[in-house]
């Protein structure tokens, strides 16, 4: 596995929060070997500090996406994610560009979280978010990589 | 790069150098280390267009693959998501009412 070898050895690793868009959670869904599958195993894993979230909002969409795709929704996926609840009204469509996808950052925002996981990066204002509230909008495979370069970082310092 | 260089499943050290604007020195010295997977092909490598992928996207190949897997479906994914979240917020606003 990807991250399997070097995170046994860690003592140490900084919090990392994410928020993920429910396209990943609903990738999770339909494939089991991919990206956002492999991603949210690695919450499950002890010594690694990463806390995933999704919201109330995303939960209903991510249900009812996977009822449509007739894809069986698996609750030990989202159970992964801590749940954020969110409630209109939103004020920050100049995150966005579908107002469509502003729950999402209404949340990532909400959640603290400094990773908007997302197949969808077109849809948000990346720079925007960035410079407002540090979030840097990554894919799941970008999101990756970066985990196995802070592991690999930290596995080097010693800790 | 050239278009025909792009379409490459194979590049020569000297090829890879001038895409990555290293001297063929440092190429070498990355196949040696690993960094750059290479075949040697009697006297001469020839490195696979994949050990490449972290240099242009920045992604080790096996992420890439990962994520490939996910993409076979995301536009189907897109497509269903915008229309669950339409007729979310349609009833959120009928709620409203």
């Amino acid at each position: 596995m990807l991250l399997e070898p070097s995170y046994k050895s860690l003592r140490k690793m900084e919090m990392i929060k994410a928020f993920f868009d429910s396209d990943v959670v609903i990738s999770a869904h339909l494939s089991n070997s991919g990206a956002a599958m492999y991603l949210l195993r690695v919450i499950d894993l002890k010594n690694i500090s990463t806390t995933f979230y999704i919201s109330n909002e995303s939960l209903k969409e991510i249900k009812r996406t996977c009822e449509r795709l007739s894809v069986k929704y698996n609750e030990k996926i989202t159970q992964r994610c801590v749940i954020e609840n969110i409630k209109p009204p939103y004020t920050y469509k100049k995150y966005v560009k579908d107002a469509l996808d502003e729950h999402i950052v209404v949340a990532t925002v909400a959640t603290a979280s400094k990773f908007l996981v997302t197949y969808n990066q077109k849809h948000f204002n990346n720079h925007l978010l960035y410079n407002d509230f540090g979030i840097k909008v990554v894919t799941p495979g970008m999101f990756l990589q970066y985990l196995k370069l802070k592991l690999s970082q930290l596995t080097k310092n010693g800790s | 790069m050239q278009y025909q260089e792009a379409q490459q499943l194979v590049y020569t050290p000297q090829q890879v150098a001038e895409m990555l604007q290293i001297s063929k020195q440092t190429v070498y010295d990355l196949i040696d280390s690993g960094d750059i997977i290479a075949k040697k092909v009697g006297k001469v490598y020839r490195v696979p267009r994949v050990s490449l992928e972290f240099f242009f996207s920045g992604q080790d190949f096996d992420v890439i693959e990962l994520e490939l897997l996910d993409r076979k479906h995301i536009d189907s994914v897109h497509a269903t998501l915008n229309a669950v979240r339409t007729e979310l917020q349609i009833s959120q606003k009928d709620g409203d009412d």
